[in-house]
């Protein structure tokens, strides 16, 4: 998603994205990856749970859960990931995203 | 364990969390302002 931020915020779309690992953790690999969007670490889950994130049982971590919120905080899309690469690709996203900005919405 | 899934339409549960940059983000806060692609990453290792 990194490479296509400027696809999302030239629609005037924020990506904010929560993950289990450390404060620590989280700042190196924004660093790392130069990551430009909103980084939060949630290490004691419990932002994770409110939305129903699933644990991976086989392995540590989580299974990957993706949405989109129209600009009222309502959902408009969301996706539970079967594993842990179920994640969808950008062009899932902008299409939610166009559909919602278009003026018939 | 899929009974209480958030599903299209449900208003997102709200929060507040600490970026990594040490700021308090409330996701209430991009109510009115712009639409928010919201992830929730599988951890970095």
């Amino acid at each position: 998603m990194r490479d296509h931020y400027s696809e999302f915020t030239s629609r005037g779309v924020e990506i904010v994205a929560v993950g289990p690992d450390s404060m620590d953790a989280f700042r190196q690999y924004w660093a790392k990856e130069s990551l430009p969007y909103i980084g939060l670490p949630d290490p004691d889950r419990s932002v994770s749970k409110l939305y129903k994130q699933e644990i991976n049982l086989f392995k540590l971590g989580r299974m990957p859960l993706n949405s989109v919120l129209d600009i009222n905080g309502h959902i408009r899309y969301i996706h539970y990931g079967a594993n842990m690469t179920d994640i969808p690709d950008n062009e899932t996203f902008l299409e939610v995203i166009d559909a919602l900005n278009s003026p018939s919405s | 364990m899929k009974t209480n899934i958030i599903t299209p339409g449900d208003l997102a549960p709200d929060f507040e969390l600490e970026d990594i940059h040490g700021n308090q983000v409330r996701l209430s806060s991009f109510r009115g302002r712009q639409p928010v692609v919201l992830a929730f990453l599988r951890g970095f290792t």
